[in-house]
Order: C-alpha cells, then sequence, then structure tokens
C-alpha cells in the first residue's frame, strides 16, 4: 500500500467531490484491500466480499456530495458503509435462506477461506475463522478493523463509534479471548 | 507499582505500536517487568493476526480490474445528464470583443447588485433546504461559520444540539420524499452532532450543570421523537437503503 500523505488524500478527496472519477479511483486502490478484508472475515467467501467491496465504493461515491471531514476520517466513512452494507448483505441472505439475524446467521456457518495456494495454512486459518465467528461481534469487529484491515485506534473509534480508550479495552479483551480459544481448538 | 487496567490497555497499544515500528519484542517487553506474560501473550496474537490478515487478498489483478470497472460505470452514469444546446446566435455575439467587454462590465455591476439584495434571502432559503439540493451546501456552511465563530463552548453545546435535531429531522423527511441516496450521509452527520455535543456537554457539567442538563434532555428527547418516528417509516424504505436509517437509529439508541 503507497504510503500517502494525509494532504494528498484530502487533495484526491476534493477532486473526486468535485466529479473526478480518477481521483476516486486512486482513493480505491488505497482503501479496497483493506476493505476487502473487514468483510471477507464476515462474509461466507471471497467472491462475494470482493463484490460487495465494488458494491462499498459504489454506496461511498453516491453519498461523496455529503462527505464533510469534520473529525471523521474518510476511512471511518468507509468502513462504516462497509459495515452497513454488510448489514444489508445478511438481511437479503437470512430472507433467501430463512436465517434470522446477523448474529444467529453467523453460527455454524462453514467459512471456506479460499487463500493463495498455501495448503499448509488453511487448517490454522479455518481454526482463526471458526474462532472469529464464535466471537460476540464488537471483539471481532475491532480485530478485523485493527488486525486484518489495518485501521488506527483512532480510526477503529470513529467506525465503531466509541471513544479510543474504548477501542482500547475492547482490544485488549479480544485479545485475550480468541487466543483462548485458538488454544483450545 | 500494580498498574490499573486503563494503564495496561494503554501500554499494550504503546507496546504494539513499538513493534510494528520495528523495535523488538524483548526490549519493549523489558520496559514493562512483572508485565511481560500479560503484554507478551497479547502482542504475539496481534502480530500473528496481522500476518493472517496480509493473507487474505482477493484474487490477482481484482483491485485494478474493479477499480476500472468502478470508473466506467461512474462515468457511464454521469455522462446519461443531458446537456443544454447552446443558441449558435449567443455564441456568435460573445465572440465580439465589445460586447463581451460590456456584457462582462455590466454582469459585474449586476452581480454586486443581486449578491447584496439576494445574499440573505439565499440564505434563508437554504434554512430549508434538504440534502440533495441545490442549497444544501450553504446551509452546511452556514451552520459550520457559526459554529467557529461560536466564542464558548456552552454556544457550540447548543449549536451541535440544535444542528443534530435538524439533521433528525432532514432524515425523517429524507425518508418522506423518498430520496434514500442521502439517508446515509446525513445519518453519519447526525452522529458527528450528536458525539460533539455529549462531548462538549460532559465539560459544561462542572461549570454549568443546569444549562448542561437542559442540553442533555432535549438531545435526548430529539433522539428518543425520532427513534419512534424511524421505527415505523423503516418499513417504507427500500432494502439497500436502509443502512443509513439503521445508521440513525444505531445512534438513537446509545
Amino acid at each position: 500500500m503507497p504510503d500517502w500523505e494525509d494532504v494528498e488524500e484530502h487533495q484526491c478527496l476534493i477532486e473526486a467531490q468535485n466529479g473526478d472519477p480518477e481521483s476516486f479511483g486512486l482513493l480505491y486502490t488505497r482503501y479496497a484491500e483493506g476493505i476487502f478484508r473487514y468483510l471477507l472475515v464476515h462474509l461466507d467467501n471471497r467472491l462475494d466480499a470482493e463484490d460487495l467491496t465494488e458494491d462499498v465504493f459504489l454506496r461511498a461515491w453516491k453519498a461523496l456530495s455529503q462527505f464533510r471531514p469534520q473529525g471523521i476520517p474518510f476511512s471511518a466513512f468507509l468502513f462504516r458503509i462497509a459495515r452497513n452494507a454488510l448489514i444489508d448483505y445478511y438481511r437479503r441472505s437470512a430472507r433467501e435462506k430463512q436465517l434470522v439475524s446477523l448474529d444467529e446467521a453467523d453460527e455454524g456457518q462453514e467459512l471456506v477461506v479460499t487463500l493463495a495456494d498455501d495448503p499448509s495454512g488453511q487448517v490454522e486459518r479455518r481454526e482463526l475463522v471458526s474462532a472469529l465467528r464464535s466471537l460476540k461481534a464488537e471483539y471481532r469487529m475491532v480485530i478485523g478493523l485493527r488486525f486484518f484491515s489495518g485501521l488506527s485506534p483512532e480510526e477503529t473509534a470513529k467506525v465503531m463509534n466509541r471513544s479510543v480508550g474504548a477501542v482500547r479495552v475492547l482490544q485488549f479483551r479480544a485479545l485475550a479471548v480468541i487466543r483462548l480459544k485458538l488454544k483450545n481448538e | 507499582m500494580k498498574l490499573g487496567r486503563r494503564k495496561i490497555e494503554r501500554i499494550f497499544q504503546e507496546c504494539l505500536d513499538a513493534v510494528q515500528e520495528g523495535e523488538n519484542l524483548e526490549n519493549v517487553l523489558a520496559r514493562y517487568p512483572g508485565r511481560e506474560k500479560e503484554l507478551s501473550a497479547r502482542l504475539e496474537m496481534a502480530l500473528w493476526l496481522k500476518e493472517q490478515g496480509t493473507a487474505l487478498t482477493p484474487r490477482p489483478g481484482f483491485i485494478p480490474a474493479s477499480r476500472q470497472r468502478l470508473i466506467n460505470r461512474i462515468r457511464r452514469e454521469s455522462s446519461s445528464e443531458a446537456t443544454r444546446p447552446r443558441d449558435p446566435h449567443v455564441l456568435k455575439a460573445f465572440r465580439r470583443k465589445r460586447f463581451w467587454l460590456a456584457l462582462n462590465l455590466a454582469s459585474l455591476a449586476v452581480l454586486v447588485l443581486v449578491v447584496g439584495f439576494l445574499g440573505i434571502q439565499v440564505f434563508s432559503y437554504a434554512e430549508t433546504a434538504l440534502p440533495g439540493d441545490a442549497l444544501y451546501p450553504v446551509k452546511l456552511l452556514a451552520e459550520r461559520a457559526r459554529l467557529e465563530t461560536a466564542s464558548d463552548p456552552a454556544l457550540q453545546a447548543r449549536l451541535h444540539v440544535d444542528f443534530a435535531r435538524l439533521r433528525s429531522g432532514e432524515i425523517v423527511e429524507l425518508i418522506f420524499e423518498g430520496r434514500f441516496n442521502y439517508l446515509m450521509a446525513t445519518s453519519m452527520n447526525l452522529q458527528y452532532h450528536a458525539q460533539q455535543a455529549n462531548r462538549l456537554l460532559i465539560s459544561l457539567k462542572s461549570s454549568d450543570p443546569s444549562l448542561a442538563n437542559a442540553l442533555s434532555e432535549q438531545l435526548e428527547s430529539t433522539f428518543t421523537t425520532q427513534n419512534l418516528l424511524l421505527n415505523l417509516l423503516i418499513q417504507t424504505v427500500p432494502q439497500g437503503a436502509r443502512g443509513g436509517v439503521e445508521e440513525a437509529m444505531t445512534d438513537v439508541a446509545r
């Protein structure tokens, strides 16, 4: 991922808000992988995560004219859209598969994460996915945002609508819980 | 020295930052004797999770291809907007220098008069603008100006409470008008003002508790009323747009 200055991102945002799709494309390049990882932690498969990643950015483009920094980083804006896109996805899936809620739909599902050619890692990752699925939602979210998508504590706080201190507490506890779950797998 | 829970969580974050910046894990842990086990277990898990995360990638080539798809789609949707045809006679006239100069001067004079005369009316019309309306940015600009010129925290808190109430009303109106595209951004703006208001009210409690309580009650009342309405209205919102409503309701439920 390129090491961007905040001012470059700000400039890209201004140009994108003025209607320049190429500038928005640069923002896409910066954030797409992080959004994809966040979605993949919650979804059944990579293809769905890819489709939803595109959907998230399309929604972001349509909402871009209303976006104002005002203390909310663009990353937080994107991840909030991603979170709501996930909610919509699960409601659609629930209608199709007659499941009831986001958390209930999570339980018991086999998550097949098709990774790059690395069969030796697949068992470990399956256990990780199983452990993640058994976490309570806010622990899963903080782990997804902080360690898979690489958001800072401050950005994570904006996405989760919590204080930075609360995020530190959540991540501290979440790491202990997931470590225990993986140990017991 | 026994560390409190808050302190250990802050220390953990500092250790994590240090390790991610390249410091050796043992050296970092050595700064907190007696806490190595508690910190190292979590640090190792955090670093392992980050490593696992890097393996969670899209298919090769997905990002550049999907970026191009996104840009193409945006361009397609933009180019479908109709453009106003130009009058060839007017274009001919514009090429005449004298006419152009006279028009420029006249335009400037008219502009000065119009801006002065209509400026106040523009701002007053903007007060009723909704997200997506041409004058809505003017409305937000006026709000920002009021916040930036507010001299004391009590006034700022009052403004944030007022603006949160305005956003709440806009959300309901957007739903009634079927303008669902703007729900998400408006909900986020609502959250921003509510957060700022809460932050200011916490510090205001010590200096002016009665005002802080009054404003807190106003804020809570705004959200209670909105929550009742949104619970009724959400069924009328298309599935794809309910995220914006839920965003506002999530804030309300806090």
